[in-house]
């Protein structure tokens, strides 16, 4: 009996300590996502129908808008990872104070509410914003670039938003490399670039594959940046699915646009992680 | 061994702010010779090296490697091979990949490259792990194959940055006795950088001593060891009894002592000039002093009486401390034999000879 006890005893504490926040899940996250997911599966009449969901798949609009808003979230992670590797490996390098001072640097703009970030970002890209403006008077351009209500616009303003996830995903995994391994790979003959392809990049990539799934997955279902910065020109589906809710009242739909966008993220995220994670991966990265 | 210079390294010097780190380093190295830089941490040894491997630029003098000069010459073209401390071997390749690196550089043929792999490997001992990711070996063979890779190039020059100070005592002696047999299988010009004056002495050809940023002496094991140049020397290589002492009179080579301890000892002086009435330090080496029966003088002046203090056996041999007078020095004994029954408290005479004591000029009181 004693034995038995002692056996449990572990996960029984586990449980307790895991209790509230099991509680909130389950009534703020798995009952409404069932309700949800059964109010996709219903039609008009509130009879069982698929109909929602062939009405999306057979429709180019709703599949033109659900292949945008990946190419836009896909363009993101690409911006994220261009600008945000050479900040995260300045960090690596840095000196402890100087982390701290980057590291506030980059998350402090996220002080501020998304939605004033991105009316800055009007005011910087607009076609009378500070860009237009200096280049045109500079004589560059004659009429003004168009930077907003765009894809473009769209992709600039998410990678503003979500960059800072991406960078301290990178700086955690460069950190974790042994700085002597680039002075053993330049004795050996490695320039700079070498160094970098061969050594750098490669013991990044754990850092790359956390940055990039939050990245992607914060991008698919971003709504306040797209709408304020693609406007009506430049849809998603979190857009498309607000407006389902809340100016067609037509919530069945909804449920199926929600459900769709979750399960192509979920698909695209695993599919990226089975790229990345190979037999190579797995034996130079798994614990110990 | 032929009479071609492989490195030379003329007046160098590195300053880190106000603090001056190495300087006036002069050295010639030998094709094929085994030198150490061997001092305690922050003599210098590690940033010479570095700037040998074109880590650190020299702020002054100039290094030369098979004639070229090296100043500013980045360490990717130097053509060197290097082992570290912390082995440094790349996480994300296999054995086979690691050693492979610096020959795909070269964009030697496939067929090569792997020839050339697998007999690096052999030559470590190691063929059986060519498949293995890093972290599936220990330290040891870590560091075997970390000098597969240095030598797979086939560099002009191996340098060792304390390649053992990760390991354990008996995998530290396994492996300084593989890097002795690599180093004379090769042939490779080698330069070795250790604290332990032992692994010193083992591997060396010449051992270079330095202290505080300077080269306190050059020499073979056996000069290093025989004749000190300086106090430093003779104290960080080996233990020593240290005796504070006047200089009563120097007679030629004959030094005549009085210790501070209170009694009298000879010393055959080593070129050395000291003055009658100034202060000396005298040292006489543990095994270099022998027990007698309490009493006797069987080596006239160079004797003295004490009582045994403290004894520890460690293993092959036992240390017993002696009191004479107001110092107490330690004496290597023999743990079988005469002196099997001795104990704490005993009386004992001490003697050595003359040319076992090294003395060097004191501070002035």
């Amino acid at each position: 009996m004693g034995a038995h006890n002692s056996r449990w005893r572990p996960l029984r504490n586990a449980l307790l300590l895991l209790a509230p926040v099991l509680l909130v899940l389950l009534v703020a996250f798995v009952i409404p996502m069932v309700y949800i997911f059964a109010l996709s599966l219903q039609n008009e009449e509130q009879q069982f129908s698929l109909g929602n969901y062939a009405l999306f798949l057979h429709d180019s609009y709703y599949v033109g808008i659900l292949w945008r808003t990946i190419k836009l979230s896909f363009y993101t992670v690409l911006a994220c990872l261009v600008f945000g590797y050479p900040v995260a490996m300045f960090m690596a390098k840095a000196s402890g104070r100087m982390r701290g001072v980057v590291t506030f640097l980059i998350i402090a703009p996220h002080l501020i509410s998304v939605v004033i970030r991105n009316f800055g970002w009007v005011v910087i890209l607009g076609n009378k914003g500070w860009i237009n403006t200096t280049l045109m008077n500079l004589g560059i351009i004659d009429k003004p670039l168009k930077l907003l209500y765009n894809e473009l616009g769209v992709v600039i303003g998410l990678t503003d938003a979500y960059i800072v996830y991406m960078v301290l995903a990178l700086v955690t995994s460069l950190y974790a490399v042994d700085t002597s391994l680039y002075k053993a790979a330049g004795i050996l003959g490695a320039s700079s670039v070498r160094k970098f392809v061969s050594i750098t990049l490669p013991l990044s990539l754990p850092g790359i594959l956390a940055g990039s799934t939050l990245v992607f997955s914060l991008s698919m279902s971003a709504y306040v940046t797209p709408a304020l910065m693609g406007g009506s020109a430049v849809k998603v589906l979190p857009v498309l699915t607000y407006e389902n809710v809340m100016i067609t009242l037509n919530w069945p739909l909804s449920a199926a646009l929600s459900f769709l966008l979750l399960g192509s993220t979920y698909a695209l995220v695993t599919i990226f992680t089975k790229l990345v994670e190979t037999r190579r991966y797995k034996e130079v990265f798994s614990g110990a | 061994m032929s009479q071609t210079i492989d490195v030379e390294l003329r007046q160098v010097r590195k300053t880190f702010g106000s603090n001056i780190v190495v300087d006036e380093f002069d050295l010639q190295i030998q094709e094929g010779e085994c030198i150490s830089f061997l001092g305690p941490s922050g003599c210098g040894k590690t940033t010479t090296l570095n700037m040998i491997a074109g880590f650190l630029e020299p702020d002054g003098g100039e290094i030369r490697i098979k004639g070229k000069r090296m100043n500013g010459v980045p360490s990717n073209k130097r053509e060197l091979g290097m082992v570290f401390q912390t082995y440094s071997l790349f996480p994300h390749m296999t054995v086979a990949e690691n050693v492979a690196y610096g020959l795909k550089l070269r964009k030697v043929p496939k067929a090569e490259v792997k020839q050339r792999v697998a007999k690096a490997l052999e030559l470590v001992k190691l063929p059986q792990v060519a498949d293995r990711y890093p972290k599936q070996l220990s330290g040891g063979q870590r560091q075997r194959i970390a000098i597969a890779r240095a030598l797979v190039i086939e560099p002009s020059l191996l340098l060792l940055d304390e390649p053992l100070s990760n390991l354990d005592a008996k995998l530290r002696e396994e492996l300084r006795e593989e890097i002795k047999r690599l180093h004379m299988e090769t042939g490779v010009t080698t330069i070795f950088v250790t604290h332990d004056q032992e692994e010193a002495l083992y591997l060396s050809d010449r051992i270079v001593v330095l202290s505080n940023g300077k080269v306190e002496q050059i020499g073979t094991p056996l000069e290093i060891y025989n004749r000190p140049a300086t106090e430093f020397v003779h104290t960080f290589i080996g233990k020593s009894n240290k005796l504070p002492a006047v200089v009563e009179v120097q007679d030629g080579e004959t030094l005549q002592l009085r210790a501070d301890a209170g009694f009298k000892l000879q010393a055959t002086a080593k070129g050395q000039k000291l003055t009658a009435g100034s202060a000396a330090h005298a040292y006489i080496r543990p095994e270099k002093l022998r027990l007698a029966v309490p009493g006797t003088n069987p080596l006239g002046a160079n004797s003295a009486q004490g009582r045994v203090r403290q004894l520890s056996f460690l293993g092959a041999f036992a240390e017993c401390d002696v009191e004479i007078g107001s110092a107490t020095v330690t004496v290597r004994i023999q743990t079988i034999g005469e002196h099997a029954g001795l104990k704490p408290g005993d009386p004992v005479a001490l003697i050595w000879h003359p040319e076992d004591v090294f003395v060097f000029p004191g501070e002035e009181r």
